[in-house]
């Protein structure tokens, strides 16, 4: 067998090209499907662990999965917004820790996040460089955003409107960056916090302005020709901000809550059974479980696809080998004619094939192992669509 | 050592082929089989090695009729007694010299690459000049080098019966006297019977006997025509 393998090795080094070919199909055919399991596994458990992290999501009535990905990942926009009184309501029940989110804007292309510090501290956000918001106006970035547009604190980032051709509606706010948070391996890293306010005032709901005096140019500043408007908060202008209406009616697109014990979710879940067309509350490990259904349909179709194309490539290489044979018939006479058996030459053709496909095995299993190491750190959501 | 009698072999239904009335060669005896090519010389190499099978007739080697061996029985034999020296050297492009001189004790669990037998390989390789030459691939050897690595894969084994078809057709004639002094000397040293197919005639006065295919009454081998032509022939 020492010999067999001896010629099976200097065969397969002498002919590295196509050795190299054969290696590469098979590593492919073999690790698909590890590489999608491990993909899928670890999307799945990522998914979990976020909802599990954000028990219960409330929010204006609707598709509940846009409501679930909205709270969970900033992701889509839930149809209708609910008031910051559902905040309210929920909080004087007692039943859990309340985290209103309102993400309405972009700012770069990442969302702000307009929340409460509690949020920062359930989920265990830290501030790597910098500061947390102290003010209006004030933002802190996820560590990918800070990463991606380089910006570091002190520096301005500005809110993008969610409709440039409404001259009458928002004006872009020039955030300033109180600091960025370490990376979490979260959808959190792509986002960036504002306090609530701070996304109000972006929304146009609240707003600083001086009146204007004579001579200066009403056009650019705002559209009320007696007041100029700031589209920066600063510590000299910060005090003139103001909100117009009741707090009770400022948006929020969801509410996160967590509740204080099993009993508080069931009292919560109660409340929200009446037939209310305004409000809802959800499970997130429910609708994420709902939506790894799909995951796991799409997944079984990819299984599919790869076991066809494992018979493709095994066909493949045997239709090569066959033409292999025809071509090394001169070398095979050979080995005949010093005293070799057809089983040898059988024998021979396995060795190599074995070869070839225990280097496929070896680059699968260090490609598996790699990738499972480097999974924790790669950014999942990001991957797959903002999931 | 080698005895046929009323052998026939022809290729196909219709190719040529040869008849062998009778031969008998002594053990340690050096023959050279002569005449022109397309005599059938390399055929009776090959019959003589059990590359080729008898259509009838008998044919023992070394004590063993071939034609009533099996064909892994027949192998194993050809592998331990016969060292063969083929035309077109038959040697793997992929392996290196040293490779492709210990090839026979790589392909038959009959012959197991012992330490004795790596010593054997290493000895032949380096009497046949091919020392510095060990490592280096097939393809970078000249004609004259490859033939002597094909000559060295014969000699390995160090068969009682060594078969070469024109061992010498592609060398100089200071490699070729010593080519042929290496074969005489293998061969006397363990008593081997040498048949050696060449078209030179300055070796001829070497051997012990000469089998001139050129004279069938002499030899007592018949060239057998192919059918075809036979028919073609008497058409015309």
């Amino acid at each position: 067998m020492k010999g067999i393998l001896l010629l099976a090795r200097r065969h397969v080094m002498r002919h590295r090209a196509r050795s190299l070919l054969l290696i590469a199909c098979l590593t492919v055919t073999v690790s698909l499907p590890g590489v999608t399991r491990i993909l899928v596994g670890h999307f799945e458990s990522r998914l979990a662990d976020r909802a599990r992290t954000t028990p219960l999501v409330v929010g204006a009535a609707g598709s509940r999965f846009d409501l679930a990905l909205h709270a969970l990942y900033f992701r889509g926009q839930p149809p209708r917004e609910t008031s910051f009184g559902e905040v309210t309501r929920l909080q004087e029940t007692g039943y859990g820790e309340v985290l209103p989110i309102f993400a309405r804007f972009q700012a770069a292309g990442a969302p702000i996040v307009g929340t409460t510090f509690d949020y920062l501290i359930h989920r265990r956000l830290r501030i790597t460089d910098g500061a947390f918001m102290s003010r209006h106006g004030d933002c802190v970035l996820g560590a990918r955003v800070a990463e991606r547009l380089s910006l570091g604190p002190g520096d301005g980032l500005l809110s993008e409107p969610d409709n440039v051709f409404d001259i009458d509606g928002q004006f872009p706010l020039r955030m300033r960056i109180a600091g960025v948070l370490k990376a979490s391996n979260s959808p959190d890293d792509d986002a960036v916090f504002v306090s609530l306010q701070t996304a109000w005032i972006i929304a146009g709901i609240g707003h600083g302005h001086a009146s204007k005096g004579r001579g200066e140019d009403a056009a650019s500043s705002g559209h009320d020709a007696s007041t100029v408007e700031y589209t920066e908060i600063t510590d000299d202008n910060a005090a003139s901000f103001h909100f117009h209406g009741k707090k009770a009616d400022f948006p929020v697109t969801a509410i996160v809550v967590v509740p204080n014990d099993e009993r508080s979710e069931t009292l919560l879940l109660g409340q929200y059974l009446a037939d209310d067309d305004s409000a809802q509350i959800l499970q997130s490990v429910e609708v994420v479980n709902e939506l790894m259904t799909f995951v796991v349909r799409i997944r079984s179709l990819f299984e599919i696809a790869f076991f066809v194309m494992t018979a493709v490539t095994l066909a493949l290489l045997g239709l090569l080998t066959a033409l292999a044979i025809r071509l090394r018939k001169h070398e095979f006479d050979t080995l005949r004619r010093i005293g070799g058996s057809r089983f040898l030459i059988a024998r021979l053709i396995g060795a190599e094939l074995l070869l070839l496909f225990s280097v496929s095995c070896v680059l699968t299993f260090v490609a598996l192992t790699a990738l499972s190491a480097l999974l924790p750190r790669l950014p999942l959501h990001s991957l797959a669509g903002g999931v | 050592m080698i005895e046929l009698s009323d052998v026939k072999f022809r290729y196909g239904d219709d190719g040529f082929g040869l008849s062998i009335s009778s031969l008998r060669i002594a053990a340690g005896e050096t023959v050279a089989l002569a005449g022109p090519s397309g005599c059938g010389k390399t055929t009776l190499l090959n019959l003589l090695s059990g590359i080729l099978d008898a259509d009838s007739g008998t044919l023992v080697v070394a004590d063993s009729e071939l034609t009533s061996l099996r064909n892994a029985d027949r192998r194993a034999f050809r592998l331990k007694t016969i060292g063969q020296v083929f035309q077109e050297f038959e040697l793997l492009d992929y392996l290196s010299v040293r490779e492709n001189i210990q090839l026979p004790f790589c392909i038959n669990p009959a012959l197991p690459l012992t330490k004795d037998a790596r010593a054997e390989c290493d000895r032949v390789r380096e009497s046949l000049g091919l020392g510095p030459l060990a490592d280096r691939p097939i393809d970078r050897l000249s004609h004259g080098e490859r033939q002597r690595v094909a000559i060295g894969r014969a000699l390995v084994t160090r068969p009682l019966l060594l078969l070469a078809d024109e061992p010498t057709g592609n060398l100089d004639p200071t490699t070729r006297d010593r080519i042929i002094d290496l074969l005489f000397a293998e061969a006397g040293e363990r008593e081997a019977t040498l048949i050696l197919a060449t078209h030179d005639h300055s070796l001829l006065p070497r051997f012990d006997r000469v089998i001139d295919f050129g004279s069938p009454k002499e030899s007592g081998i018949d060239l057998i025509s192919p059918r075809i032509a036979q028919t073609a022939g008497s058409d015309r």
